[in-house]
């Protein structure tokens, strides 16, 4: 049974009796009754005023998992694959060491991975899917070569990079398969007691940490932020290599007919070893220029929290944090944030985490390895100060 | 031409009000906690409202799902300059999640019947996947555009611009195409006065699935293939040494020398 009627809540009103499409329902004692031809059309659960008719859910029956778990490979414009393929790679094996983990790659000519990176990241395949279309990565595409081998080979899991390459393509194919995609995992485990992937993610403006699975679906997908996990180049498993031709021919009805690369004023903070984090506590615009100022003189790279994008003082392509980049930095020098989780899943795994907030309270502080507590206002000229002594010692 | 654009009502985080969970399903309690219009949402409604603005035989045509208060947001769609609205609403598309709640969106579309475009926000700040615009692009069998930071019209073609991996690019795409807006990509239009007075009679038509008649196994929590197993606070000690300076102590110094050990 699919649909109940709670009999201390109906009175009998027979609204649902009128309304059934297909007289599925009988009063008894004055009360609603489905019958066994109810096709849980659910019209009756929308109309009764009393809300006494409910959908019940049967205890859920968990799907067969298996061992067969498949990465999504992202080849960037400049040939390379992001390393977030290698570190789901890597992860996976580390949480299963029974896995057959296959790394998926669409490209249009020969490979240009070798899989004995994949094989020492701990994957025991390079599964190449080839067609002249696939020299620039295309969304349905992807998803039209993708789909059937997917049916047919049936992995247990299938996780994608949860760039803006993986969380394109990620739900066309997830919703093609009818499965659950979980968005943007900081974190990957399997229960013990059912081998099915415990997917950890942000909830809720990400303060809260959410735990999801997909237990009667196949595969369970999600997409995984990049640098959560290290990768591992230490498994020297032998990889084997499968390519297959896509022959169909296909081309994208959408053309790109213009593409240059975003030229930024700010450092690439992926590739900062130190880099300068400010959050609301900043106060002012001006503030951020002289915290600018001051990330320059030591050579890091600046980022922030989302209020500034907001405020517009920063430029959204330095937001740190669950809707920004992920960075893992030598140091992070948090300046005015208070640490919310949408902010720490950003940079939680930077090497050394240096804190400044006038907070002693701030959650900033349980993830940082040196708390400053004070006014990071009274600290700014400070810096100034520094700044200029800096600039006269040339 | 005929635009739609699919908006959200989230909880206004700015308002630091205690969003509350409902412990039974782990979905988040709206009730009670002021609102607004998801911005990336806002951003996609401008965009189309340019688009009428340039061609003014468009109709701009906005589609929420939520709970009864999410007539809100069309109203305010509406005061800004959207023509029609209709608000999805039922007790069973509560639970939803981005699987079935793209379906319901699509059954809605298709009964509105012929479209040009459909317009959304990139990714909603509370729920922040991303995942309903391309499912519903997926089940409509129509190019997606993700990212996009304009759109003019050419005849039969659309012609978007979009940051999208480091890249800018110009795309051309036949329509019916589904574009998805990055948040701050426009300044959106304020309400006119008019709007303002106009929307206090003006309505949203109102769905129930007794008019999309979708089967309740693909709806709510029995039509979501993920399940939220548990809800947590991150828990994490790491702080090794705490200075409090504002009494004058110069952690700028200390700052600078712990950089120098740590980069040793």
């Amino acid at each position: 049974m699919k649909i109940k009627v709670i009999s201390s809540q109906c009175n009998g009103c027979t609204l649902c009796i009128k309304k059934c499409p297909i007289q599925a329902i009988q009063l008894e004692d004055k009360k609603a009754v489905l019958l066994d031809t109810c096709n849980f059309c659910g019209i009756c659960i929308s109309i009764c005023p009393q809300k006494a008719i409910v959908k019940s859910i049967e205890d859920e029956t968990i799907a067969p998992v298996t061992n067969k778990y498949w990465v999504m490979m992202e080849t960037k414009y400049n040939g390379e694959i992001d390393s977030t393929s290698y570190e789901m790679i890597s992860k996976l094996r580390e949480l299963n060491p029974l896995a057959h983990i296959t790394a998926l790659l669409l490209c249009s000519k020969n490979p240009s991975v070798d899989s004995h990176l994949v094989g020492s990241a701990g994957g025991d395949e390079l599964f190449v899917i080839q067609n002249p279309a696939f020299e620039e990565y295309n969304a349905v595409l992807f998803t039209k070569a993708i789909v059937p081998y997917c049916k047919q080979e049936e992995p247990s899991v299938f996780l994608f990079p949860a760039t803006e390459m993986g969380r394109d393509l990620a739900p066309r194919i997830a919703t093609e398969l009818h499965t659950g995609l979980t968005a943007d995992c900081t974190d990957l485990s399997i229960d013990s007691d059912n081998g099915l992937l415990i997917q950890t993610r942000p909830a809720w403006d990400g303060n809260l940490m959410a735990s999801i699975i997909c237990p009667n679906r196949r595969p369970q997908m999600a997409t995984v932020r990049p640098h959560v996990f290290p990768m591992s180049s230490h498994f020297n498993r032998p990889c084997t290599s499968r390519i297959e031709k896509y022959t169909n021919p296909i081309s994208p009805v959408e053309k790109v007919t213009n593409r240059s690369i975003i030229e930024s004023t700010f450092p690439d903070l992926e590739k900062q070893t130190i880099v300068v984090g400010v959050g609301r506590g900043i106060g002012s615009k001006e503030n951020v220029d002289l915290v600018w100022d001051f990330a320059q003189s030591i050579h890091a790279g600046i980022g922030c929290s989302r209020p500034l994008v907001d405020n517009g003082w920063l430029p959204h392509e330095v937001q740190v944090g669950m809707s920004g980049k992920a960075i893992a930095p030598k140091v992070y020098i948090a300046l005015g944030i208070s640490g919310s989780v949408q902010h720490l899943v950003g940079m939680q795994s930077s090497e050394y985490i240096i804190a400044v907030n006038k907070d002693e309270n701030a959650p900033i502080f349980k993830h940082s390895h040196l708390s400053l507590v004070g006014d990071i206002k009274k600290m700014l000229p400070l810096l100034k100060d520094l700044l200029e002594k800096r600039k006269k010692l040339g | 031409m005929k635009i739609l654009v699919l908006v959200k009502q989230i909880p206004d985080l700015e308002n630091k009000v205690k969003v509350s969970i409902d412990q039974k399903n782990f979905s988040m309690k709206r009730g009670g906690i002021p609102s607004i219009m998801n911005p990336a949402d806002k951003n996609a409604l401008e965009a189309a409202l340019k688009i009428k603005d340039a061609h003014p035989s468009t109709t701009v045509h906005v589609i929420s799902m939520g709970p009864k208060q999410a007539t809100e947001v069309l109203k305010e769609a509406y005061s800004m300059g959207s023509d029609t609205g209709t608000l999805l609403s039922d007790p069973l598309y509560a639970g939803s999640d981005t699987l079935a709640t793209s379906l319901i969106l699509t059954k809605a579309i298709q009964s509105i019947g012929e479209y040009t475009l459909i317009f959304c926000g990139k990714q909603a700040l509370d729920g922040d996947t991303g995942q309903v615009g391309p499912g519903i692009a997926s089940r409509l069998s129509i190019p997606q555009i993700m990212a996009a930071t304009g759109v003019t019209i050419d005849n039969t073609t659309c012609i978007v611009k979009r940051e999208f991996r480091n890249h800018m690019e110009t795309i051309v795409s036949p329509m019916p195409a589904l574009i998805a807006f990055k948040a701050h990509c426009n300044t959106p239009r304020l309400p006119s006065l008019r709007g303002l007075y106009a929307k206090e009679n003006w309505t949203p038509t109102m769905l129930q699935n007794t008019d999309l008649q979708i089967s309740i196994q693909h709806l709510g929590i029995e039509g979501s293939p993920t399940r939220v197993v548990k809800t947590f606070q991150p828990v994490l000690t790491k702080t090794t040494e705490t200075v409090h300076f504002d009494d004058g102590s110069i952690p700028v110094n200390h700052i600078m020398k712990t950089i120098h050990e740590v980069n040793q």
